[in-house]
């Protein structure tokens, strides 16, 4: 992969290079087709700056040094020599050939998964992503659910609570059970899966908007505050399962549900929202 | 007249001709951010005039083009095939030339910076333009009305109970110009107290920077994409037609491309460094708005300064005399 800022340079300057050796060229037609080259490597240059704006470009590298060695070709040549003004036009081709594929591959993908991952991204996330990015300032507008928002100055807390509890896996967990009926190995997988389920769904869901850095505090406070609530429902006491304890089902669901409401109490304070308005 | 007057005057002299300096610099700042963004804007508009000129000669250019948001060519294209034919072309291979004007994208850096110096010349203005209160007139109604309401007790009470006959008269008129003065010289500071707050809470610096930083991408990516389909078109169509051309039409052809050619570097520097000098200024007026409020004065701006305290410190002593005349 290459930085698009790269690939922009080295198509940009392909076209320059073209250009000039356009004008250098004693024959019209092969004068033309140079021209064409440098249109659309212009082109590709100005696509890919608008498609990645400073990100990496997937097969970015073979992108650039296409362009690369095609410019140096042109530079070389000899606008009245036409089999180098050849050698030229078809290598300038083929680097465009190259840079379009991508772009068209880029576009073809976005267009499948970007608006349902758009809306996706950062939809369970908490903490702020980064300071000032569009997922951080999207966040602020949305924030206040219940509670101050944070332009307030402190956190949203029902907001905090209803994103960090995982209520899907809270109502997954209840059917689950009657599936395994009493048996201690079925409910260890049934929580397996869902613990799964809320890890996959909370990776995606409190990645920030590039689509990187997941929220991983986020997600292992969703795991526990699950197992918590897996306790007060007596999840951790099949008779005779080899889940059980060894404490009194009564006495561990009560002392499970009592560490549940002070853990989703307290747990929204410690991950950190952003408390100053960002702009 | 008690000299702790004439001393606070001074101090209030001092301050108002280095206000008055400062105003000057917050006007200067203002006119050139004004003339800053309106190169800004014309430059943005010239670039998407050249683009929108360019794609209609390049779709000109082939009759199997025709107008639309794209046309669509081979990224192998050899002459004497149509430029827009892709028909059995790969897919990899068919390249979309965009004929709308530059996407908002890619202006967007460029416009955010014209946007934030317009802000700045917007509060700088909005002090600038502030009418100040009409001090003068509100005190000489105050003294009409007292004057009416003294002649009217006299003549009730049918003796001379107030005596407020020297106010009517010219020593009511100095007072009013000494107060009007002092409201005048009170308000020159207010603004600046203003400009300073409006100074201290938008630093437009890093602006000036990145308005040049995005027209000179502007100008090398985009602007230059233009000047290359304006080029590819007029070569690409003088190529096709010129066995059929007389010796007149020829040569008008081949003067449209010498333009252009031209225009690949030459105009589009100048065009930049236009846009450069103008934000130059800009920096520079700033530089010195922002030094005159820190107390940092040229040489020349002191001693105007020190030329402008010595008259207006006459000028006021006369109006304090004036009012004094009889102690």
């Amino acid at each position: 992969m290459a930085n698009s800022a790269s690939v922009v340079a080295a198509y940009r300057d392909l076209r320059e290079s073209l250009a000039t050796l356009g004008d250098g060229t004693g024959d019209r037609t092969r004068a033309v087709t140079l021209r064409q080259r440098a249109l659309v490597a212009g082109e590709l240059a100005e696509q890919c700056d608008g498609a990645f704006a400073d990100r990496e470009v997937p097969r970015g590298d073979q992108a650039l040094t296409e362009a690369t060695s095609a410019r140096q070709l042109a530079d070389e040549a000899d606008g009245n020599n036409d089999a180098t003004v050849d050698a030229a036009i078809r290598s300038a081709g083929q680097a465009n050939t190259t840079l379009n594929g991508i772009l068209r591959e880029t576009t073809i993908a976005n267009s499948r998964s970007a608006p349902i991952m758009d809306r996706f991204r950062g939809s369970l996330r908490v903490s702020p992503s980064e300071p000032g990015s569009p997922a951080a300032l999207r966040r602020e507008s949305v924030s206040p659910v219940g509670g101050k928002s944070a332009h307030g100055g402190s956190p949203a807390y029902v907001a905090s609570v209803a994103l960090l509890f995982p209520t899907e896996a809270v109502a997954l967990f209840p059917i689950g059970r009657s599936l395994a009926s009493n048996s201690g190995i079925g409910l260890a997988i049934i929580i397996a899966l869902i613990v799964t389920f809320i890890v996959v769904l909370r990776y995606f869901a409190t990645q920030d908007e590039g689509g990187e850095s997941p929220a991983v505090k986020e997600i292992l406070i969703a795991v526990f505050s699950f197992l918590l609530w897996v306790g007060s429902l007596k999840g951790f006491w099949i008779p005779g399962g080899t889940l059980n304890i060894g404490i009194d089902a009564e006495l561990g669901s009560g002392l499970f549900g009592f560490a549940t409401i002070m853990w989703v109490a307290i747990v929204p304070y410690f991950v950190r929202r952003p408390t100053e308005p960002i702009i | 007249m008690p000299k702790a007057v004439a001393f606070t005057l001074f101090l209030g002299l001092s301050a108002c001709a280095a206000d008055i300096v400062r105003l000057e610099h917050a006007g200067a700042v203002s006119t050139q951010a004004t003339a800053t963004v309106n190169a800004a804007r014309a430059y943005l508009f010239d670039v998407q005039a050249r683009r929108r000129e360019a794609n209609i000669a390049l779709v000109a250019s082939d009759p199997g083009c025709s107008w639309g948001s794209s046309v669509t060519t081979d990224t192998a294209w050899l002459p004497p095939r149509s430029f827009c034919d892709v028909r059995g072309i790969p897919e990899n291979r068919r390249v979309k030339i965009s004929l709308r004007p530059v996407s908002e994208e890619a202006l967007k850096g460029i416009a955010v910076t014209i946007a934030g110096i317009a802000a700045y010349q917007g509060a700088l203005a909005d002090v600038l333009d502030e009418e100040p209160v009409d001090a003068k007139g509100g005190l000489t109604d105050a003294i009409d009305k007292l004057t009416t309401a003294s002649a009217d007790i006299n003549r009730i009470a049918g003796e001379k109970l107030l005596d407020l006959g020297p106010l009517t008269s010219n020593r009511a008129k100095a007072v009013v110009n000494l107060i009007g003065t002092l409201v005048e010289l009170q308000q020159t500071s207010l603004k600046v107290d203003k400009v300073r707050g409006v100074v201290a809470r938008l630093t437009p610096a890093p602006l000036y920077d990145e308005l040049i930083a995005g027209a000179a991408k502007l100008s090398a990516l985009q602007d230059s994409n233009s000047t290359t389909r304006l080029r590819f078109a007029l070569d690409y169509a003088y190529a096709q037609e010129v066995g059929k051309l007389s010796f007149d039409t020829r040569r008008d052809w081949v003067r449209q491309i010498a333009a252009s050619a031209d225009e690949d570097a030459t105009l589009r520097k100048a065009r930049l460094q236009a846009l450069s000098n103008v934000v130059e200024r800009l920096a520079k007026s700033d530089q010195s708005l922002r030094d005159t409020l820190a107390g940092k004065f040229t040489p020349e701006e002191r001693r105007r300064i020190a030329r402008e305290n010595r008259t207006r410190i006459l000028s006021l002593l006369s109006q304090v005399a004036a009012v004094f005349p009889p102690i």
